[in-house]
């Protein structure tokens, strides 16, 4: 009975207005949040495109310092000193640091006389970096003190390089990593005035890091026995980055003249501008939805000062200001509820279509997605109901006074 | 039911001589079946006093109590049950609901409190010679159609006095006669009391006190 009192009052398009409006602010806010649980599970993916990233540095070599050390007036070649490195674990997008040690000891290789490649001799030189960096799944990369047999990964650009330029334009054979990993070649190395033979094979080619790997222990070992007595500063790092598009990080490395792989920082760029998106994209939600609710909420005060004069009438008649309250609640609750629950529907497309490209990158639906995103949902339900009841409540008291 | 009033002046008449009345400045009560005419020419705060009693009102100095309580210290509870329980009220604007029919009217009010049966009030209807109009909204009625609507919804509830402001100011004598006979009948039912408010007394009504605004 008393809707009816209040019914003649309600404008059709008003309330509409204000719901649909009050229901795309809601959608663009969850699609957002959505969007920002899922692509955060990306983010947090160790093992995919957006891993945690090793960047590779090493110092920018400048014309001045060539020149000088053709002249020999500058026998030190640039390397990272301790308080570098230190300076450098610091930062606070920076996880980890890793030097490569480098090896001061001679290195040769060459084959067999009955190998397939016979006649083959070069000079070389091993790195080394701490196992787990190492992007190639071998079983039994170590090595110790009596072992005649030595591991080594190659870079797969030098895989290609071969294959790709010398192969195909000398007419040589192209070699897959499979039959280059059965070929078998002796390491000669020297110092001191000793030498010592090895047998090596390639087990692996690294996407990740560009030198002639051994295990650690190996060059650890060569050095001391056939190196120089003070083993050389690190002339690269792995820096292992925390946060990956974080803008710092770039800033810090321009800075201090430090060489980064571009392609390498590419995945960080990339992730960085996505962060911006994101932000940008919950930014406009959340002032779309702000402004969707503010908007509802002015069109329920609205109604309720159209209905000023009926509300004091049935004050007067002895109605408590519940019951009066009530049937403009009840408008609200059920407004809001069915906002909350159409949302759902064009979330779930949303959802469906951009999950459906995130996918096919080979990555799982979020599982946060499915609390989060119906929390976040419930959250501004509340809100929302909370603002509109004491709004309500107090407008009508403040008539009733 | 005691309504004592102490030297009350509304703060529209604080500039004005009110030394005459009756009422304003004065300490004087009404109670149980007292039928009291408050009669004044427009303009000297009848409606005000009416406010003044149930609380509407707040711009006056003196007080009012109602059974020992000032309404003007009324919680909204207190005041919804002052309204639907202890005093019934045909206010001047009659306070009708336009887009309801006449029967919808009434059942607004006595849904508050389930005090006449749908015969009874069917009787009232017919005695005041509106059992035509029972469907038809409100703002389709006369204005005297409508200040007897007022004045049947004002019997819909307990009360110990009955206020009416002006209440039969659209009513020829006839009308007017056979509301009043309503009105008293439920009074008495009621063992309670009335303030009438009037231009004058026109339609020769009984009454125990006559104050001059």
């Amino acid at each position: 009975m008393i809707w009816k009192v209040f019914k003649a009052e309600i404008s059709i398009w008003q309330l509409a207005a204000a719901f649909i409006g009050a229901f795309f602010g809601l959608v663009i806010m969850l699609v957002a949040a959505g969007f920002y649980f899922d692509v955060k599970s990306v983010f947090s993916d160790n093992e995919g495109f957006w891993k945690e990233e090793y960047i590779i540095i090493s110092k920018r070599i400048t014309s001045d310092e060539t020149l000088q050390q053709i002249d020999n007036q500058k026998r030190d070649k640039p390397s990272f000193s301790k308080t570098e490195i230190d300076e450098l674990t610091k930062q606070k997008f920076v996880k980890d640091v890793t030097p490569f040690t480098n090896c001061s000891f001679g290195v040769a290789a060459f084959t067999d006389k009955d190998s397939p490649l016979a006649g083959f001799y070069t000079d070389l030189f091993f790195e080394a970096v701490p196992a787990a960096y190492i992007d190639v799944n071998y079983h039994n990369w170590a090595w110790k003190e009596g072992d005649t047999f030595i591991p080594v990964i190659l870079p797969k650009t030098y895989l290609n390089l071969y294959n790709f330029g010398f192969a195909t334009s000398q007419n040589l054979p192209q070699v897959s990593e499979k039959s280059a990993s059965l070929v078998k070649f002796n390491v000669v190395v020297h110092g001191k005035g000793k030498r010592q033979k090895f047998e090596a094979r390639i087990v692996g080619f690294s996407d990740r890091i560009n030198t002639l790997l051994v295990p650690q222990e190996f060059i650890e070992w060569g050095n001391g026995k056939y190196g120089s007595d003070t083993l050389p500063e690190p002339s690269r790092l792995i820096v292992v980055a925390s946060d990956p598009s974080d803008a710092g990080m770039f800033r810090f490395f321009e800075e201090k003249n430090y060489d980064v792989n571009k392609s390498e920082l590419s995945n960080s760029k990339a992730l960085m501008f996505l962060r911006i998106i994101i932000t940008l994209v919950v930014g406009i939600g959340l002032i779309i939805t702000g402004l969707a609710f503010w908007l509802l909420i002015t069109s329920v005060m609205l109604l309720l000062q159209k209905n000023k004069e009926n509300i004091i009438k049935l004050g007067l008649l002895g109605y408590n200001n519940q019951t009066i309250a009530m049937p403009y609640l009840v408008l609200v609750l059920v407004l809001v509820l069915v906002i909350n629950l159409l949302a759902f529907v064009p979330l779930i497309f949303i959802r469906n279509f951009y999950m459906s490209k995130i996918l096919i990158l080979g990555y799982e639906a979020s599982a946060a997605y499915n609390t989060a995103v119906p929390l976040t949902a419930l959250a501004m339900m509340v809100v929302l109901l909370l603002v509109c009841f004491a709004n309500i409540w107090l407008r009508i008291n403040s008539f009733l006074r | 039911m005691l309504i004592q009033f102490s030297k009350l002046i509304p703060s529209p008449l604080f500039e004005t001589d009110y030394s005459t009345s009756d009422v304003w400045g004065r300490d004087f009560s009404v109670s149980g079946t007292d039928k009291v005419l408050i009669s004044a020419p427009s303009g000297k705060g009848k409606t005000t006093l009416l406010n003044i009693i149930i609380g509407r009102r707040t711009d006056y100095v003196g007080t009012v109590m109602i059974d020992g309580q000032n309404p003007l210290y009324f919680s909204a509870k207190e005041r919804s049950v002052l309204l639907s329980r202890k005093i019934s009220v045909v206010h001047q604007g009659l306070s009708l609901f336009d887009e309801l029919s006449l029967e919808q009217n009434i059942q607004l009010k006595n849904r508050i409190t389930s005090f006449k049966s749908h015969s009874e009030i069917d009787k009232m209807l017919v005695r005041l010679g509106l059992e035509q109009q029972r469907r038809q909204k409100v703002k389709t009625l006369s204005y005297g159609q409508k200040q007897r609507l007022a004045i049947i919804r004002a019997l819909c509830q307990p009360f110990g006095f009955i206020l009416l402001d002006e209440p039969f100011s659209h009513l020829d004598d006839y009308n007017a006669v056979a509301a009043w006979q309503l009105i008293t009948e439920e009074v008495a039912a009621h063992g309670a009391g009335v303030i009438l408010t009037s231009l004058g007394n026109n339609h020769q009504i009984p009454f125990d006190t006559i104050y001059n605004l």
